[in-house]
């Protein structure tokens, strides 16, 4: 099921009702039958996938919390790890290593013929796959004791909300709020209203209309060169952010209307003022999650420095494979570990020279650090969207091409007309974009809908009303598209 | 009740007035006809406006209110092919369910569109070379089936507010009529910039002939009378096939979809093609020349036109 169908629009109200009308022992049932309704609604069989996680893990976990010997516990982590990451693989990346493969042995002649295995990809397996396996560690290192109830643990694995596109949250979080009874309370179901309000904003509104121009472009590269393909590319930086935060924003949100308090995931991350800054502020349930199960089990930053690259590029090649099984994740991530380690090889020279040119900490140069993150992030979006790294080399080198084309306005008109945009609509687009930055920098002094509760009643609701009829009228409704993170 | 779910329901209930209150605003004025209920705006105003701002959708929804079996697909070059003459001529009521700059992929999803809501007898496709390129492609159509499926996408929608604005006033304040400011200037800028955008990129449309030809074979079998025309272009705009080294895929072009149905040509070097007062701009003729036009397509001695 969408966050973004009517199908949502009817079945979370329903929950809702039912939810806060049941005693709270029973509640873990009804979020339950939910979850795996709301995850069966797109394809029934899949279910079985998280029962199986779910059973595995429960059974580890409660096995590794009977034992003492760090040994023996290990043996039951090895089960968890291979289990989940056996399914994770088997679906998202066999078929990718496969042909690869295919492609290395035809490269000299060797007779290879593994048959691929034809099947869709669960949707959501990278993020719940991850969400159990932080479990089963934390379990295996003491930090957190083993689930008893088998229900409420298979609500923290499959609980709606998050189940398809995070945030991945952390059992010590997540779980004990589920033996919470929460009492419904109307300034709380306001707030997460609110937040699933401005979520809905971002996806249907900015991200699905930017879509559209960035779809055009990217899925017909060839007709392209010069302004579209910047045009595209800038847009899905921006199509991308409000795809996975309005997401995330309904996800926190609809979990608070019922009382859960879920993660935050992005903290205004174009605003970042350098690479490393960006990783706090983007996908922040993700990089926290590598960070704490693969950089620093790696040894972090505590090594030498040529182990600490490797550390730092090691971390960001998985999570650029986690995305998808393609080269281009691949790039993507390898990019932003390059960025990072030549963050700190350039850092020395850098203090230097901003000291020589006294310049550290001024207005200029926070707005120069702010801009070159961001154009670094744009390029590496380039790997992230295209279809292959063809395209993608396509792309940079064609990224200037033409250029003179549209220094005429009747020409670009007739251009944007075959993307099946009008001016109006690229105008539209771009102040869709400078409205949700504007919301972020207001929100940079506090949450907007907390600042917003102490304003006069007009302007809150005009508030609202922009944004409900930003929804209902700006959103092209006959091109909704699915989320992006939903293929991860 | 719980109180304070009491309070979310009041306010809640509260704040979706204004939606409903737009909602019936919709199902009044209603410039498309989507739902047929309400004749409070007169139907010159509503076509006008509706017309104007998405020609598309009112001909789409128009011809589901009145489908007829014989239609007339194509872009703002179709337009004006009279029916009334072609009744004369036939003895048929034609629909001109013409899209402005619609594309081939376009016209073949409204074939089938049509195909949805009628028993189809005649057929008439306008198709030029310009639309005959992998690179002219636009996906309006299915836009348009979502909106006929979904009535949710109809009220809620920024093309039906701005249609709905520009019907109450044309009703209230009168239609305003557009004159093309410097039709010399246009002119040029269609021989010179449009021409450009037409063909400076070229690629073969396969799929698109593949579907066109799934068109014909349908036609075939189902005793459907399909004619393609191919409108004219004054000479200055056909000319600039030349600066772009396209002659010989115009050939390829005609040869390729003279094997789909019936193909009247008035694109090529001919009393037309040379005389500039017979257009409106170099590739919209005049009414008297579209009247030619429809009496060459159901006449066994063509005045203009040729048979492929």
């Amino acid at each position: 099921m969408l966050f973004n169908s009517l199908q949502f629009l009817i079945f979370f109200p329903i929950v809702v009702t039912i939810f806060f009308l049941l005693p709270q022992k029973r509640r873990w049932i009804l979020l339950l039958i939910a979850s795996y309704y709301f995850y069966m609604c797109w394809k029934v069989e899949y279910i079985v996938l998280i029962i199986i996680s779910t059973l595995i893990d429960y059974y580890v976990a409660k096995q590794m919390d009977s034992l003492k010997e760090k040994a023996k516990k290990k043996k039951w982590l090895y089960l968890s790890l291979m289990s989940n990451l056996g399914i994770l693989f088997g679906f998202k990346y066999f078929n990718f290593i496969n042909e690869n493969i295919q492609s290395f042995f035809d490269h000299f002649n060797v007779f290879y013929n593994v048959p691929a295995f034809e099947v869709l990809l669960p949707v959501g397996i990278s993020f719940y796959t991850f969400q159990t396996l932080s479990y089963t560690i934390d379990v295996y290192n003491g930090k957190t004791k083993a689930q008893k109830h088998l229900g409420v643990f298979a609500v923290f694995v499959s609980f709606f909300p998050q189940l398809v596109a995070g945030p991945i949250e952390r059992s010590n979080r997540l779980l004990p709020q589920f033996f919470i009874k929460h009492n419904f309370s109307y300034e709380r179901a306001r707030y997460g209203l609110q937040q699933m309000m401005w979520g809905f904003f971002k996806k249907v509104v900015i991200a699905d209309r930017l879509a559209i121009i960035v779809d055009g472009v990217y899925n017909n590269l060839d007709s392209y060169s010069g302004f579209p393909l910047i045009i595209a590319t800038i847009f899905f930086t921006f199509q991308i952010y409000c795809d996975f935060s309005g997401y995330s924003d309904i996800a926190i949100g609809s979990a608070r209307v019922m009382g859960f308090e879920l993660m935050e995931n992005f903290k205004r991350p174009y605003f970042s003022k350098s690479i490393s800054e960006f990783w706090k502020r983007w996908h922040i349930s993700l990089s926290s999650w590598f960070r704490d199960y693969l950089y620093i089990p790696l040894g972090g930053n505590k090594v030498v420095k040529w182990k600490w690259y490797y550390n730092l590029f090691i971390t960001f090649l998985v999570s650029g494979f986690w995305h998808g099984a393609n080269w281009t994740f691949i790039i993507w991530g390898a990019l932003h570990g390059t960025y990072l380690m030549s963050a700190i090889i350039l850092a020395k020279p850098k203090e230097i020279i901003l000291s020589f040119l006294k310049l550290k900490n001024t207005t200029i140069h926070k707005l120069y650090q702010v801009s070159i993150t961001f154009l670094l992030a744009v390029f590496a979006w380039i790997f992230f969207r295209a279809n292959n790294i063809t395209d993608a080399i396509y792309v940079i080198t064609h990224l200037f091409t033409d250029i003179e084309d549209y220094t005429n306005f009747a020409v670009m008109k007739l251009k944007l007309r075959g993307l099946g945009v009008g001016m109006n609509d690229l105008l539209i687009s771009f102040g869709l974009i400078i409205f949700m930055e504007l919301f972020n920098l207001y929100e940079r002094g506090g949450d907007v809908w907390l600042k917003l509760k102490s304003k006069p009643k007009w302007l809150r609701w005009s508030v609202y009303y922009i944004i409900m009829f930003g929804i209902l009228f700006l959103a092209p409704y006959s091109k909704v598209s699915n989320f992006i993170y939903f293929q991860f | 009740m719980n109180t304070e779910l009491k309070i979310l329901l009041q306010k809640g209930s509260i704040f979706m007035l204004p939606i409903i209150a737009w909602a019936c605003i919709v199902i009044i004025v209603d410039p498309f006809n989507y739902f047929n209920l309400s004749n409070t705006i007169s139907k010159h105003s509503k076509e006008n406006s509706a017309q104007k701002l998405n020609s598309l959708l009112y001909n789409s929804i128009n011809f589901k209110n009145h489908p007829t079996n014989s239609v007339i697909i194509g872009d703002s070059r179709i337009r004006r092919l009279p029916t009334q003459q072609l009744k004369k001529l036939t003895g048929d009521d034609y629909y001109t369910l013409h899209s402005n700059a619609a594309k081939l992929n376009e016209i073949i999803d409204l074939f089938w569109l049509t195909n949805q809501y009628s028993e189809l007898k005649n057929v008439i496709i306008g198709i030029n070379f310009n639309l005959y390129n992998e690179y002219a492609y636009a996906n309006r159509v299915t836009d348009v089936q979502e909106v006929l499926r979904n009535p949710f996408i109809y009220i809620f929608n920024w093309n039906i507010a701005e249609t709905i604005y520009l019907s109450l006033k044309n009703e209230f304040f009168g239609i305003q009529k557009n004159t093309r400011k410097n039709q010399e200037k246009f002119w040029k800028h269609t021989i010179n910039t449009v021409a450009a955008n037409h063909y400076s990129k070229y690629k073969h449309p396969k799929t698109t002939l593949n579907r066109l030809e799934e068109v014909g074979v349908y036609c075939l079998e189902n005793n459907i009378n399909l004619n393609l025309i191919i409108v004219p272009h004054h000479k200055e705009f056909h000319d600039r096939l030349v600066d772009f080294n396209l002659e010989e895929e115009e050939i390829q072009f005609k040869k390729e979809i003279s094997t789909i149905g019936k193909v009247l040509d008035f694109d090529f070097p001919n009393a037309i093609t040379n005389c500039k007062p017979c257009f409106t701009d170099p590739i919209h003729a005049t009414d008297s020349i579209n009247t030619i036009m429809a009496n060459d397509l159901f006449s066994d001695s063509l005045l203009v036109g040729r048979l492929l």
